[in-house]
């Protein structure tokens, strides 16, 4: 009886060695098959428009690590490449062009690489990412149909109609950029705000870079562009009944925010 | 009666504690949570808590004791080679990990999902079986790298060593990551740090993120690795050379 046989060990050792090799080699060639079709912003925007699609859009820069680990790890993955080409039209915004760089920036309020933006086929901002994402949660945020709440907010249009026939308030809220849109869902979804809003309000949502969306800010007399989000409160004639900014406090206390909008209601 | 040894009084407490654990950790989440996943649940708590703990506890001293209390010695007088004893030790404590997942994970999921979940309860028998399949299979590992340390060191120093280990590939992935992104192999070499084969392929299961070949076959390296290195750690153990 040999106690120290090895004969496991080594036949053990050697097959792991030769899956361990499969693992790498397999990790490092990721699928090569037909590459994505980048469109520049304004060609989504058509496509998507022909196809009722909404528009996956890459913004990045050429000096960008994350940007280039992104396109050459996770983009090219199966999964990722056949979720973003069935249900998605491509676009991609280099944020140092000379030329569109600097406006599409400021348009969609970006602050760093690589930013991912999902605009619905009608070009509103549906959801944003900043940074790397690995393989699997960029699936799991694309596929995530569970949604943002107050996506399905009313336009302000019909909002002005709906306050007018229940005679109610309008509760504008205005974003600075998708990026805040799943931090907002989170506040207005607790359960006092909500009933609060949908006690005394028709609410409404307008995200600053949306198409069309300027120019409702401006009718609104928004306040200008600031870190933070703002509530504005209409009568349902337009009139204005009163504002303020989503501070600290509220972002905490949800209590905060449900006073405020009670004292609004009732002002 | 290597089973038996393991459940020792303070042994009862593991599965009872840690499903306690885990019943505090589900019953939140089944409150705020629109769609209860019971795999999605069991994979959050089951790879996070119960099986590095359960492995951790039943594990860390699993040959280190033998050696101390003379229990390895007496086994060798008799007509068993240091292979069989170390497949019977594999097969106990792999035997009371699954009870501790069954106990401490799969019964406080069902549990907490039928009476706690205000939202959606869903049970896909799929989901399900992949990620206990894959529970198993890193408890599986998780025991062979303690069965490895075990045979160097004593019990408390192999759980230190488990959790260094983790948190140090978690440091060096991300500096690796923030600082060399562009070099191929140390992305690569990023990828490897820490055994967590079956964990990314979970992950990618569950969130429909494609089939994961690399991840599969990079735990079943590391598994087999494990049990290789736990082999021939058990024939370098030192005992009395007159009882073999």
């Amino acid at each position: 009886m040999n106690q120290r046989d090895l004969t496991y060990a080594k036949w053990i050792g050697l097959i792991s060695g030769a899956i361990l090799l499969f693992a790498a080699v397999t990790e490092y060639w990721p699928a090569s098959g037909t590459s994505l079709n980048w469109l520049t912003l304004e060609e989504a925007r058509l496509e998507a428009g022909r196809q009722e699609k909404p528009v996956f859009v890459d913004v990045y820069a050429d000096w960008c690590g994350p940007c280039k680990q992104m396109e050459r790890t996770v983009f090219p993955a199966d999964s990722v490449r056949d979720l973003l080409s069935g249900r998605f039209v491509l676009a991609k915004i280099n944020g140092d062009d000379p030329l569109t760089g600097d406006s599409l920036k400021k348009q969609f309020g970006i602050r760093a690489y690589p930013t991912y933006i999902v605009l619905s086929p009608t070009g509103k901002e549906r959801k944003r990412r900043v940074g790397f994402i690995n393989k699997t949660s960029l699936v799991s945020w694309l596929s995530d149909s569970a949604g943002v709440r107050i996506l399905s907010w009313p336009e302000l249009n019909n909002a002005a109609m709906t306050a007018r026939t229940l005679h109610r308030r309008i509760m504008v809220l205005v974003l600075q950029s998708g990026e805040d849109l799943e931090h907002a869902n989170t506040m207005f979804e607790g359960q006092k705000v909500a009933e609060a809003i949908g006690k005394f309000y028709v609410p409404t949502l307008l995200v600053r870079g949306n198409s069309g969306e300027e120019s409702l800010l401006s009718q609104i007399a928004a306040s200008p562009r600031t870190q933070m989000s703002e509530v504005i409160v209409l009568e349902s004639n337009g009139k204005e009944v009163g504002r303020f900014f989503i501070d600290r406090q509220m972002q905490f206390r949800s209590f905060a925010l449900e006073n405020k909008l009670v004292e609004l209601a009732k002002k | 009666m290597e089973f038996r040894r393991q459940w020792t009084v303070a042994a009862f407490f593991i599965p009872i504690g840690l499903g306690a654990l885990t019943t505090i950790m589900l019953v939140p989440m089944a409150l705020i949570q629109p769609v209860y996943d019971f795999a999605r649940n069991a994979a959050q708590i089951n790879l996070s808590m119960v099986v590095p703990f359960a492995a951790a506890l039943f594990c860390g001293g699993i040959i280190s004791i033998d050696v101390k209390e003379g229990w390895l010695r007496t086994l060798l007088i008799r007509p068993i080679t240091r292979q069989q004893y170390l497949l019977i030790k594999l097969a106990a404590a792999f035997s009371s990990v699954v009870i501790t997942i069954v106990v401490a994970g799969v019964i406080p999921n069902i549990a907490v999902g039928a009476f706690f979940a205000k939202g959606v309860v869903r049970y896909e028998i799929g989901p399900i079986l992949v990620a206990h399949t894959l529970f198993l299979l890193q408890a599986l590992l998780i025991i062979g790298l303690l069965v490895f340390f075990s045979c160097w060191m004593p019990g408390i120093f192999n759980m230190v060593l488990l959790a260094a280990w983790y948190i140090a590939a978690a440091s060096i992935g991300s500096y690796l990551q923030s600082r060399f992104w562009s070099s191929e192999w140390l992305m690569l070499l990023r990828d490897f740090l820490f055994p967590s084969g079956f964990t990314s392929a979970l992950e990618m299961i569950l969130g429909n993120a494609g089939t994961p070949t690399s991840e599969l076959a990079w735990g079943f390296a590391a598994l087999g690795f494990s049990f290789a290195l736990a082999f021939w750690s058990v024939t370098r153990i030192e005992v009395d050379k007159s009882s073999e």
